[in-house]
């Protein structure tokens, strides 16, 4: 099966898992549809990778987060139907919106390089998408801290903050992963052929920056769920932006 | 006087809220970085080839409008050592003189990773900019198979190339890549000075060293076992040598290193506070996974 | 809602940086890039050469020049250093004997067909003595004359080059895109130029490259000169065409398998943009004729409204009948069909570059016809539908067997 058709499949399922979402009625039915969209998410990946290898695919590293994050957000499924309603629909949100990037601005035309062809870099690309997605459910958490707080929020300050640490930890070892895929492949930490590399360090920097405000004190739950969710926000705009490709109409075949 | 003077600089720089507000500056600096290098790309691309001070005197200097976050990346990276180092520095006196010993070391040990990862980001720094700074770069080296031989400096040995086996994909996935090399098989010899040889696989993902200098695979010629390419059969070599970068690999080794205890001890934490609380039996804790 | 209100106005931040990093998806942007051709003296030292005190530095894309106390230091395309001393002076230590150019240069080898242009450029034709193209390759009348002179020698095809002639030729240095040549380069002692680079030359460094070139030989002047006048050209082309409604324009071509484009970091994806076009592969970046899959090529074929091919006309093709011939698969784009219109560089075109400035232009009176009337077309051709048509068109028929003269659009 084409693995675009299968993405784009894919989208169309979360769409309808969505829109079901927002009434009781249909809620199990979008709960089934976003069971469905799981594996489907997992084997684009897959094929993606079964069609590199023994490269690494190229430009997967927005267009491969969605279903890491529908997986890191399954693992509360059983609050779906109850205090994590809030939770659950920001969450297909959210998958929904990063797979429209794939859909309409894909940037799937330049074709894998032997150079990828190392296990640093399969590395690298895997925690990237690892620590993308769990940043997004650190931040998700945090926003229904901050806005299903009074309705019967399900996420405590701490459950944010183990994101967090679950995600820089990924994101720490895509890093390093990256390093020394570099190091081993053209003797330097950080190579400048590719800009990508400073959006890398900026993720890295404004996390540890996080971090150390939830480690400090003086700084209310509150404070540190803003700035949790606007995580949310600098990922999409400073990791997954720079991925996006020329507006493409999309077709289904 | 000068010790007041002194222990308030001192605090100054331990501040954690310095190093957030650092680190905040960091990431819009590196971020905003991302447009001026993606458009300038041939700026940056020499800075691995002519150091560090070389560069920041001539592409930093006369590209400033693009550049120039470069140059406060500088500033802010030495701020944050400094930072760094005092704040870990104070923090890890403080823990080791208020330790409880009676509980054992091994909880002190894994209290320590926060540290050990402060450390190691300056270790790691101070690698990157030895690496930047320190070593001798020779990119744009060719070497034909069986052909004549390239001099190290200084008379330091010479290289040839051999190529023994090639890798050849095969398969239907990659339609493009049928008969394309994955793997050149090439093989690198060293022979030095007193005509002593050594050989060593040379690939994109297999970088040998001799005599202290780092080889690297930057491009070759066949693309593949049917020809083409106007007949050239040539490898771009590009050779390092760079003592520093043992410094920031270990680093980063140390970093994770430093990461393991940190989660180790939250995990540990986490598992006692939960046991506590069951045997309690008081109100229950909200699971957070 | 207050508090959703504190969380807007917290992410007002946001778009700013969104826009920044939106500015960079494209490989270069086209405006940015035309706002830097007209001058960018202020970026780099003209003065790389001249005898005033204070630091000096030139930078053209990957090349650049750094005046050390007594010598250049040179960063060819390679990344090599070499050193440019001039005749007598001791060369600098640290150098291998053939890193150190003497200068000026006085005989040379050159390999690409624009270096050689170059040379036409700074008035230095006369020191080519060694090239890789035979006599019946060449179109232009100072390199048929060095030959028939017995000046310069041809050395063999490059991958089997006749090392023999290149010694026998006595050059001070070799010019080359070549690199495998520099371990017998160095065992002959004569220092090799790389003058290609990893990453696709830009505008700016296509018009000033000549500059770069300079200092080998004493020339500064001329190449100013030059530098001078494809940018009044450049300035022609804005003026002219600003405002114009903006065609679709893709540069590449497929070979086997394989889907070979001119990324948008190219000088003439770049010129494209500047002349108040869309250039479809502005996105894609990276070195020239950069691998793309085939499918992005059929999908951005299938809205442009112009084609440039990288093959010459000649063979079995002289249009675009021919062109599909070789790849059936071009029929999925749009230019290959009457609704759009395909061209092919003529033979002569590769080796014009000392004409920079009517290349140039020509590309924009393609883009823009009704901005250029009566333009007659000297450096590429465009493709009629057929081969019927093409063999009627006795002006096409003469423009590939000679390669010059002119083609009336």
């Amino acid at each position: 099966m084409d693995e675009n058709f299968l993405y784009k499949v894919a989208e169309i399922i979360l769409l309808v898992s969505v829109a079901f979402s927002f009434t009781r009625k249909t809620l199990v039915l979008s709960q089934v549809l976003f069971g469905l969209y799981l594996p489907l998410g997992l084997w684009y990946i897959g094929i993606r990778y079964w069609l590199a290898l023994p490269m690494t695919p190229m430009f997967m590293g927005t267009a491969g987060v969605p279903p890491f994050l529908a997986l890191f957000g399954a693992l509360y499924w059983k609050r779906f139907s109850g205090e994590g309603l809030f939770f659950y629909r920001s969450l297909l949100i959210l998958t929904f919106i990063i797979g429209l990037e794939h859909v309409f601005f894909p940037k799937d035309f330049y074709l894998p390089f032997l150079k990828t062809a190392t296990f640093f870099s399969q590395c690298h690309l895997l925690f990237t998408l690892l620590g993308k997605a769990a940043l997004f459910i650190s931040g998700l958490h945090a926003l229904d801290f901050l806005l299903a707080g009074k309705t019967g929020a399900d996420s405590p300050p701490g459950r944010f903050f183990l994101w967090l640490v679950i995600g820089f930890t990924f994101w720490t070892l895509c890093m390093f992963s990256g390093e020394a895929w570099s190091y081993l492949g053209w003797g330097l930490p950080v190579v400048w052929d590719d800009a990508v590399i400073v959006t890398f360090m900026a993720t890295w920097f404004f996390y540890i920056a996080l971090l150390h405000l939830h480690l400090a004190g003086g700084f209310s739950a509150r404070s540190r769920a803003y700035f949790s969710t606007f995580g949310c926000l600098w990922v999409i705009v400073v990791n997954c932006l720079p991925d996006m490709g020329p507006f493409r109409v999309p077709t289904l075949f | 006087m000068i010790l007041k003077i002194l222990k308030a600089v001192w605090n100054f720089w331990a501040s954690i809220k310095l190093s957030i507000v650092l680190c905040f500056l960091l990431a819009l600096d590196t971020a905003l970085a991302y447009p001026l290098i993606k458009m300038n790309l041939t700026t940056f691309i020499p800075l691995g080839e002519v150091g560090i001070f070389t560069w920041l005197e001539t592409y930093g200097r006369y590209n400033l409008g693009h550049t120039l976050w470069f140059f406060i990346l500088m500033v802010l990276l030495t701020f944050l050592a400094i930072n760094t180092f005092v704040c870990a520095t104070e923090k890890l006196w403080h823990l080791l003189r208020q330790y409880n010993y009676s509980a054992g070391l091994k909880s002190l040990i894994l209290k320590l990773g926060p540290h050990v990862m402060h450390y190691a980001v300056l270790v790691i720094l101070l690698g990157y900019l030895g690496s930047y700074a320190l070593s001798e770069s020779l990119p744009g080296r060719s070497l034909t198979p069986d052909g004549l031989p390239i001099k190290l400096p200084r008379g330091q040995g010479e290289l040839t190339l051999s190529k023994v086996n090639p890798v050849v994909y095969s398969g239907s996935r990659l339609d493009f890549f049928d008969t394309w090399y994955l793997d050149p098989g090439y093989v690198l010899t060293y022979t030095d000075r007193e005509g002593n040889s050594e050989s060593k696989a040379l690939a994109y993902s297999k970088s040998p060293s001799f005599a202290g200098y780092r080889f690297y695979l930057a491009d070759f010629y066949p693309k593949r076992n049917t020809g083409g390419g106007m007949g050239l059969n040539y490898i771009k070599l590009s050779i390092r040598k760079d003592p520093s970068a043992y410094v920031y690999i270990g680093g980063l080794i140390l970093f994770v290193i430093g990461l393991g205890m940190y989660a180790a001890d939250i995990f540990l934490r986490r598992k006692k506070k939960s046991s506590l609380t069951l045997a309690k039996a008081t109100e229950p804790i909200p699971s957070e996974l | 809602m207050i508090v959703i209100f504190r969380i807007f106005s917290f992410f007002s931040l946001m778009p700013i940086l969104a826009l920044a990093m939106l500015s960079g998806c494209s490989s270069e942007d086209q405006s940015a890039a035309a706002d830097r051709i007209p001058i960018t003296d202020d970026t780099v030292n003209p003065e790389i050469t001249g005898n005033t005190a204070g630091a000096r530095f030139l930078n053209l894309g990957e090349y650049s020049i750094i005046r050390r106390d007594g010598y250049l230091e040179v960063h060819d395309g390679a990344g090599r250093t070499l050193a440019l001393v001039p005749r007598g002076q001791p060369h600098p230590e640290g150098f291998e004997p053939t890193m150190v150019i003497e200068t000026p240069v006085e005989r040379v080898a050159v390999y690409s067909t624009f270096d050689v242009a170059m040379l036409k450029v700074l008035g230095q034709e006369d020191t080519i003595v060694a090239l890789t193209s035979p006599e019946d390759k060449w179109y232009v009348d100072y390199v048929k004359q060095g030959f028939e002179e017995g000046r310069i020698v041809y050395i063999g095809e490059p991958g089997s080059i006749d090392y023999e002639l290149i010694k026998a030729s006595h050059p001070d240095m070799v010019m080359t895109w070549d690199p495998s040549i520099i371990p017998m380069m160095d065992d002959l002692e004569i220092p090799v130029l790389v003058t290609s680079t990893p990453v696709a030359t830009c505008l700016s460094t296509q018009i000033r490259f000549v500059e770069f070139l300079a200092p080998f030989f004493g020339e500064e002047e001329k190449a100013h000169a030059f530098y001078q006048k494809v940018k009044t050209a450049l300035e022609e082309i804005r003026a002219k065409t600003d405002g114009l409604p903006k065609p679709k324009a893709m540069w590449g071509d497929i070979y086997e398998k394989r889907v070979l484009v001119e990324p948008g970091n190219a000088w003439v994806a770049e010129l494209i943009g500047l002349a108040q076009s869309d250039y479809l592969f502005d996105d894609v970046y990276g070195t020239s004729c950069i691998e793309v899959s085939i499918e992005r090529f059929l999908y951005s074929g299938s809205d442009a409204d112009l084609y440039f091919t990288y093959r010459s006309v000649g063979g079995t093709m002289y249009s675009k009948e021919g062109l599909l011939r070789i790849n059936p698969l071009l029929a999925g784009i749009k230019p290959l069909t009457p609704l759009g219109k395909a061209y092919a560089p003529l033979p002569h075109y590769s080796q014009s570059a000392d004409h920079l400035d009517e290349l140039l232009i020509e590309i924009s009176a393609i883009l823009h016809p009704d901005a250029y009337p009566g333009y007659e077309l000297k450096y590429f051709v465009e493709l009629p539908d057929t081969d019927a048509e093409a063999a009627a068109s006795t002006a096409l028929k003469e423009k590939q067997s000679d390669g010059s003269g002119s083609y009336t659009s």
